[in-house]
């Protein structure tokens, strides 16, 4: 009995750190047409940053999210001005930019090796509410994850579903002649779109940081979920996204648990290949583009 | 001259293929243009010019007395001119509701959009039966009109229709002529390109001839004897392109 609700509580606490990757991935595949391979890089920064606003600046740590949120939302503007913004537009431009948000990573990394040193840091657990549900116990970070992880992102759908900012996003990724015959600026929708990922993955990273150990290549692991999470629930649709972030995690506790945390991967990415094979659109896919 | 837009000696091209050589041409502030001439001849190409979708090579663009060089297509619509493009999908996801509100506050009408939609259902009352269906979805007619519709919720002072009768049917064509009728009495100035070429000499007041990239021959649209004039221009240019 306990063994089915400690799975469902890992499940969530692992979607829910998956899906923000995965959102924000989602988002910029969507509008952009490129995986930002820089984006687990930007997960451990925003972690990094999260640590610093904490123990050097002295603040709280909520005030020390939203405030590495905040910068890294503005690192993130950076970020497409000089890896997107200069190249998207060309011929071929997409490949230029992911090798660019390849490059990017490797900066991060040492760029934080550099700035905040190899020892090790973590961040304190976020509160200290607790529940227990059959067996299963869930607290602090984790119950955290379990709530806001969906919360975000299901205010992100919401937003992009009735705005009129969600409706240009959409256009965008629709149709993007007619979009900017319509008078939609693909830039600022682009600045806006890799902001508010960048923005998800400083959450993810500041979670994470707090329930493991935070380090340069803290984001390497995440990143592959994520990317895993994209190919799942097809790439450019946020349900099928929020589905496959699930299903990942749900997939990722139930091996753990069985088999352990060694073979865990492994299994995960059998399944993945093994379901691309059968359905290649994604899980979602057809189902959202029929609705 | 006070011409609400202003082509003058435009070249352009994609990568090394020049396919505009020079065009030159002025749309009134009440006018309605039409453009003829078969295709691959570079008329959508002038059309993407003169919206600022793409950049010519050289020469200069003027709308409503400013010079529109580096504009942004969004610049330009806001400031009314409004381009509904050839063979667009539209936006397969959108409901043809979302799409025209879309058109509306993205255009600078974030206030007056729900009035602007109501008006493009008095001109196209099959767009209201269908306002909840997907663009994706809608006929080759309907998508047309919600193409139209989305031109008009811009509130254009110049509308630049290219080809809005392209792929249908003639039973299709005939009901579109008629609502096109109607955009020409909702907006003060016009350029339409279109295969029909009746179409065109009945809904424009002046007409050019596009050939190679540039204009070859013009008239208004309203003398007789241009049809068979046309006729003969269509068959040489025809002919022509065969070579
Ligand atoms: N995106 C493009 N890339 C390369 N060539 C193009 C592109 N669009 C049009 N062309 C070429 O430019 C020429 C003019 O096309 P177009 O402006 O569409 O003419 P029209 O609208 O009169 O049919 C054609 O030879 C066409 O093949
Ligand atoms: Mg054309």
């Amino acid at each position: 009995m306990s063994g089915i609700s400690v799975i469902l509580m890992s499940t969530l606490v692992l979607g829910g750190l998956y899906l923000l990757m995965a959102a924000g991935l989602t988002l910029i595949w969507s509008t952009l047409r490129v995986f930002n391979f820089g984006h687990g890089a930007l997960l451990m920064f925003g972690s990094y940053l999260t640590w610093s606003l904490l123990n050097q600046a002295g603040l709280p740590l909520v005030v020390s999210i939203l405030g590495a949120v905040l910068a890294m939302a503005l690192i993130g503007a950076a970020y497409e001005f000089l890896l997107v913004s200069p190249f998207i537009k060309r011929p071929g431009g997409d490949m230029t930019v992911m090798v660019a948000t390849l490059a990017a990573t490797m900066l991060l990394q040492s760029g934080a090796q550099l700035i905040w040193g190899p020892e090790i840091k973590q961040l304190p657990q976020l509160g200290s509410a607790r529940i227990e549900i059959a067996g299963a116990v869930a607290q602090g970070t984790q119950l955290v994850t379990i709530v806001l992880a969906p919360l975000l992102v299901g205010v992100l759908a919401y937003v992009l579903k009735r705005s009129s900012v969600g409706l240009a996003v959409r256009a965008l990724e629709q149709n993007r002649d007619h979009a900017q015959l319509l008078g939609i600026a693909p830039r600022r929708v682009y600045l806006a779109v890799v902001m508010i990922a960048v923005g998800l993955a400083t959450v993810a990273g500041a979670l994470l940081g707090s329930m493991q150990f935070i380090s340069p290549a803290m984001g390497a692991d995440p990143l592959l979920r994520a990317f895993v999470v994209l190919a799942f629930g097809g790439a450019g649709s946020l349900p099928g996204t929020i589905a496959g972030a699930y299903a990942i995690g749900l997939l990722e506790a139930v091996t753990t648990y069985h088999f352990g945390l060694s073979w865990s991967p492994v299994l995960v990415f059998l399944a993945m290949i093994v379901i691309m094979l059968v359905r290649p659109e994604g899980l979602l896919r057809s189902r959202v583009r029929a609705a | 001259m006070n011409a609400l837009l202003t082509v003058d000696k435009v070249v352009a091209g994609y990568g090394r293929s020049g396919v505009l050589r020079g065009i030159s041409l002025t749309v009134g502030p009440a006018e309605s243009l039409g453009l003829l001439g078969p295709n691959g001849h570079g008329k959508t190409t002038l059309l993407r010019c003169v919206s600022g979708l793409h950049r010519p090579t050289s020469g200069t663009i003027a709308f409503a007395g400013r010079d529109a060089r580096g504009d942004t297509p969004g610049d330009l619509v806001r400031r009314g001119l409004v381009h509904v493009p050839q063979g667009s999908r539209l936006f397969p996801q959108l409901s043809v509701e979302e799409a025209l509100r879309l058109a509306g506050t993205a255009s600078g009408h974030g206030k007056t959009w729900r009035d602007g939609i109501a008006q493009v259902f008095d001109v196209f009352p099959r767009l209201k039966e269908r306002r909840r269906q997907l663009t994706g979805t809608l006929s080759g007619g309907e998508r047309q009109m919600a193409g139209l519709g989305m031109g008009l919720m811009a509130r254009p002072k110049l509308l630049i229709l290219d080809e809005p009768t392209l792929g249908l049917s003639p039973k299709v064509k005939h009901e579109l002529s008629e609502c096109l009728v109607r955009v020409r009495g909702e907006v003060p100035a016009m350029i339409l390109v279109d295969g029909d070429m009746d179409l065109v000499l009945d809904l424009t007041d002046r007409y050019h001839v596009v050939l190679h990239g540039d204009v070859v021959h013009s008239g208004d649209s309203d003398t007789s004897r241009t049809r068979d004039e046309m006729m003969s221009l269509f068959l040489g240019g025809t002919a022509d392109e065969r070579n």
